[in-house]
């Protein structure tokens, strides 16, 4: 009898105690956003889960050259949850310099929660990822979307770009920036 | 009005029945008294016009504080005895009282009383029918003398005249919450019969008990509950001609006294704004304006345009006119500085549809699509909060954004001086963006509660229903558990 009492509190805690938990594989992401019920819809708590390990293939540090420049990325897989939203997401660094070395942006050393480490990302519906991108001149235009995809027989290239979204606030009075990602796919070799 | 018949019918019988019974009571400690030589009689009609046209006057300030037409009045039975109750409507300055002016004649003498009735509730949507709510007894000639409360048929409270006057008035509204506190009153109940006026307050003890029908049993003992006064008995000191003698304050600006609650409120078509103003119901000022000839064109061109790859705008300004937004940056967003935020009712603009980017996936071939959050961005929304600052009218202000997904508006209806501490637009991009993942609407109506943390800025939808032509507008709020809320614009 005691078995049942305690067996009926612990499936009572637990139910009082746990969100109904609502996953989405991580590669359906682009189903949900800029949608009108984006991830949430009416659910208490999303879990946007890698269930089929889509994630770890884009983590590493990848450089490559472009118009004169050097570009090395670093993205890493991490998970965020704010209470309501649980998602696993992939973070990305970059350091950019000439051809003499010397360095035009270098956001690797960043803490996460920095505007200027890309995230609030999504897998496309070709398995790339998108990374929201804010650069140090945001105000003047440095603003956009970053597509990768991982591709090659042993996935050791990566390819990039910025779809440039171009908004300039009104703090802007230097005109609109010059952008230093490249605005065309480059390829990224693994290191 | 049938309702409202019916519901001073029963305050009438309510007051009837106090004034019964207070004769009552009197009736059986003076039995042998009254048996023999104080028999009641009513009143007749000429009787109570001398007694109004010599009464019905403020001695201090020859200030009527009710009106009646002697035409209305009738008779009607009083409790306990064969005799009738003269009793005429009448109205005061105070216009959620329900006044009446009552006369009956005891031993030759003609008593009369003003009747007044501030129901907390209309008694016949009341569940059970019993009275909530106060009455307050004065002389013809405007001195209070009682008044009470009553909770669900039951006097919960008393309040007798003070031994010592002052010139204060007897009843005022307040919003005090001291003062609600002293007179025993909820904290939503905008009356106050305050004891730190003129009249003490004495609890009931026990002894009143509940009634039906909209009557209340009253068993008071305390030996001044003589209602009546004789015209001969008033004091003519002017310091006792206090209570009548109050003027309310007015309801501020557009608002008017709900004639049930009391309470100051903003006419049909308004609500109250942040700062207690009344202003053009959002919902109303939609509906006019997606009506208005020179909006609907605006707005239908630019339901042509979301398909291109650079936004397309205009600001109104305060003479109804639409200059064009100068597009920056290859078109990827408005320009919307040099505008001058205090000479414009707002802005309509659209946010474009996901478009392809010209470049193609390596792995599929398939073209890149940069996916369009379609709705306000910070940059609006700040842009609309500096126009909302300056406005003279906010009922006028709004911003519009046009997208084939759904078109939304911004409606302000906060507080002025509340806009302040706003960073620049680019610092929310990331916050923003975060957000938005939640999904368009609760996203931004998250950005806005947890970023930009003004109260009174309301997300609109506009929207056409399946199989309808005509738009219908469509609130959209947070719940208090983050869900997102719609609410039709009736």
């Amino acid at each position: 009898m005691k078995k049942i009492i305690l067996l009926i509190s612990i499936l009572a805690f637990t139910s009082i105690s746990c969100k109904a938990q609502h996953i989405i594989p991580v590669e359906d992401g682009h189903k949900y956003i800029a949608t009108e019920d984006g991830f949430m819809g009416d659910k208490d708590y999303v879990y946007v889960k890698d269930i089929n390990n889509y994630l770890p293939k884009f983590v590493g540090t990848w450089k490559g050259i472009y118009n004169a420049k050097n570009y090395e990325f670093t993205i890493t897989k991490t998970t965020t949850d704010d209470g309501e939203l649980k998602e696993d997401i992939l973070l990305m660094r970059y350091k950019i310099t000439d051809t003499n070395g010397a360095i035009i942006e270098n956001t690797l050393s960043l803490s996460n929660d920095s505007p200027f480490v890309m995230k609030n990302g999504y897998m496309d519906k070709d398995g790339g990822y998108v990374f929201s991108y804010i650069g140090q001149n945001n105000k003047c235009g440095q603003n956009g979307w970053v597509f990768t995809q991982v591709y090659g027989n042993n996935n050791d290239k990566l390819q990039l770009f910025l779809q440039v979204e171009g908004e300039t606030y009104p703090s802007c009075i230097t005109g609109t920036a010059t952008q230093i990602l490249p605005t065309d796919w480059i390829d990224l070799t693994k290191q | 009005m049938k309702k409202r018949k019916k519901q001073i019918v029963n305050l009438l019988k309510l007051g009837v029945f106090l004034f019964g019974f207070s004769l009552l009571l009197w009736n059986c400690e003076k039995e042998d008294v009254i048996e023999q030589s104080k028999p009641f009689s009513s009143v007749s009609k000429n009787e109570i016009l001398n007694i109004l046209t010599s009464n019905n006057t403020y001695k201090s300030k020859k200030i009527n504080y009710y009106s009646y037409n002697i035409d209305d009045l009738k008779y009607d039975e009083l409790t306990n005895t064969n005799e009738k109750l003269a009793v005429i409507p009448a109205t005061t300055s105070f216009e959620n009282l329900d006044t009446k002016l009552i006369f009956f004649k005891r031993n030759n003498d003609i008593k009369s009383l003003v009747f007044n009735v501030h129901p907390y509730k209309n008694i016949e949507t009341s569940s059970n029918k019993l009275f909530s709510g106060e009455i307050f007894l004065a002389t013809i000639n405007g001195e209070l003398i009682r008044a009470f409360r009553v909770i669900e048929g039951n006097i919960i409270e008393y309040y007798t005249k003070r031994r010592e006057q002052s010139k204060k008035t007897l009843l005022y509204r307040t919003d005090e919450e001291k003062c609600r506190e002293q007179c025993g009153h909820s904290k939503e109940d905008p009356w106050c019969i305050c004891n730190e006026q003129s009249l003490d307050n004495v609890i009931v003890n026990g002894n009143t008990s509940g009634g039906g029908g909209g009557t209340i049993d009253v068993n008071l003992l305390d030996p001044t509950f003589d209602l009546s006064s004789s015209p001969n008995e008033v004091d003519t000191n002017e310091t006792d001609l206090v209570g009548w003698n109050y003027t309310i304050t007015p309801c501020s600006g557009d608002k008017v006294r709900n004639t049930v609650t009391g309470a100051c409120e903003c006419p049909t078509g308004k609500i109250e704004d942040g700062s207690g103003n009344c202003m053009d119901d959002p919902c109303k000022k939609i509906s006019y304006q997606i009506s208005n000839a020179n909006f609907k064109a605006k707005k239908e061109e630019l339901e042509k345009v979301t398909g291109k790859k650079q936004e397309t705008g205009y600001v109104e300004n305060k003479t109804g006119t639409f200059t064009p937004l100068p597009v920056v940056n290859g078109g990827h967003s408005l320009d919307l500085n040099g505008i001058s935020y205090s000479n414009i009712n707002g802005f309509i603009h659209t946010h474009l549809n996901n478009f392809e980017t010209g470049e193609i996936d390596v792995k599929t071939g398939n073209p890149k699509i940069n996916e369009i959050y379609r709705i306000f961005s910070p940059a609006d929304v700040l842009a609309f909060l500096a126009i909302a600052k300056r406005s003279t009218d906010i009922s006028n202000v709004y911003a519009t954004v046009i997208a084939s997904s759904g078109d939304y508006t911004l409606k302000f209806t906060g507080k002025q001086s509340d806009i302040k501490n706003l960073r620049d637009a680019e610092d929310y991009r990331a916050d923003y963006i975060n957000m938005m993942k939640k999904g368009k609407e609760k996203g931004f109506l998250y950005f806005l509660k947890k970023y930009i943390k003004i109260d009174g800025i309301e997300l609109y939808k506009l929207h056409k229903p399946l199989f309808s032509s005509t738009i219908k507008v469509q609130k959209k709020s947070l719940t208090p558990n983050g869900k997102v809320d719609k609410t039709e614009c009736q």
